[in-house]
């Protein structure tokens, strides 16, 4: 498969390697976005202060990280536009945390388990319309 | 049957397969994630990176076979290190190369096959990721582009650029 013009830049949050790689290579393949992968939302953090990305796809963790990099960066916290896209990931999903990801504003919630094409429709549908302003 | 054909660089490519002191080593997580993913999101039953030997074909990872090792001569993979592309077999029972394999008529009784060879940046091919179920299966274009990636993270690892190069 023959690398395609990326649509935006996407920031992809997951702890898991081969499942991070697989979705970021593949979605780069296809030209689905450029995508920067992120091993925590720790370091997720540091990127969004870097950089200026059109999505985020971001694994809920256990620990409560991840919700709390989203609700910074829509507080406006966390040194990047707040009304970044946002999907997630997640293994399992109760009322709560339905709320409090609707309340984030997320957009999309793919459940555990989930499959490499699954993570690539999520990220064909975060698609910007248009490529990255400069920033 | 048809015995997995022995390439013509067959002496380069065990050289260069020795000199990983790979083989006979003891399983590694590295390996085991990549092999339990790829059983998972293919829902195959047996995935395996498959380590062609000069006489045998030896498993550093594996899901679903028991065996850690089976005769060159039978093995699936042996024809597929011949290609660069993906070595596919859609019905082993149906295909004259492999019907009365013994892997075929006995277990684990392979109906699919698909194998993606890994070839070392030198160009040596020591063996293949593979997939095997005991049905025919259908894999398509996508299908197809998240194996050959998933390929492409054990040939990393084998040459050392794995997890570590790339991620922050």
């Amino acid at each position: 498969m023959n690398a395609a013009t990326p649509h935006g830049r996407l920031l992809l949050v997951e702890p898991q390697f081969v499942l991070r790689r697989t979705v970021s290579t593949m979605a780069r393949e296809m030209g689905l976005a450029d995508v920067q992968e992120a091993t925590s939302p720790a370091i997720a953090e540091r990127l969004l202060f870097e950089r200026r990305y059109d999505a985020l796809l971001i694994a809920i963790d256990d620990e409560g990280e991840a919700l709390e990099l989203l609700r910074r960066l829509r507080a406006g916290e966390a040194s990047h536009p707040a009304d970044v896209l946002v999907a997630a990931t997640a293994s399992a999903c109760d009322v709560e945390l339905a709320l409090k990801l609707k309340q984030l504003d997320v957009c999309r919630l793919l459940l555990k388990p989930f499959k490499v094409k699954g993570m690539l429709e999520v990220i064909s549908a975060l698609g910007a319309p248009e490529p990255l302003s400069e920033h | 049957m048809l015995p997995a054909p022995i390439p013509a660089n067959d002496a380069e490519r065990l050289r260069v397969l020795r000199e990983l002191l790979i083989l006979d080593t003891p399983p590694e997580e590295r390996f085991d994630r990549i092999v339990s993913f790829a059983a998972e999101e293919f829902d195959m039953p047996i995935v395996l990176i498959s380590l062609i030997d000069a006489q045998r074909q030896w498993f550093k990872a594996r899901v679903g076979l028991d065996a850690c090792e089976t005769s060159r001569e039978v093995s699936f993979c042996g024809h597929a290190i011949l290609q660069p592309e993906l070595f596919e077999v859609l019905d082993a029972a149906l295909d004259p190369r492999f019907a009365d394999n013994p892997l075929v008529t006995g277990a684990p009784f392979i109906r699919f096959y698909i194998g993606a060879p890994l070839a070392l940046p030198g160009g040596a091919t020591i063996g293949t990721l593979c997939l095997i179920d005991t049905k025919p299966r259908h894999f398509d274009m996508l299908d197809r582009a998240i194996f050959g990636t998933l390929r492409d993270l054990v040939v990393a690892e084998v040459i050392g650029q794995g997890e570590k190069a790339g991620a922050e």
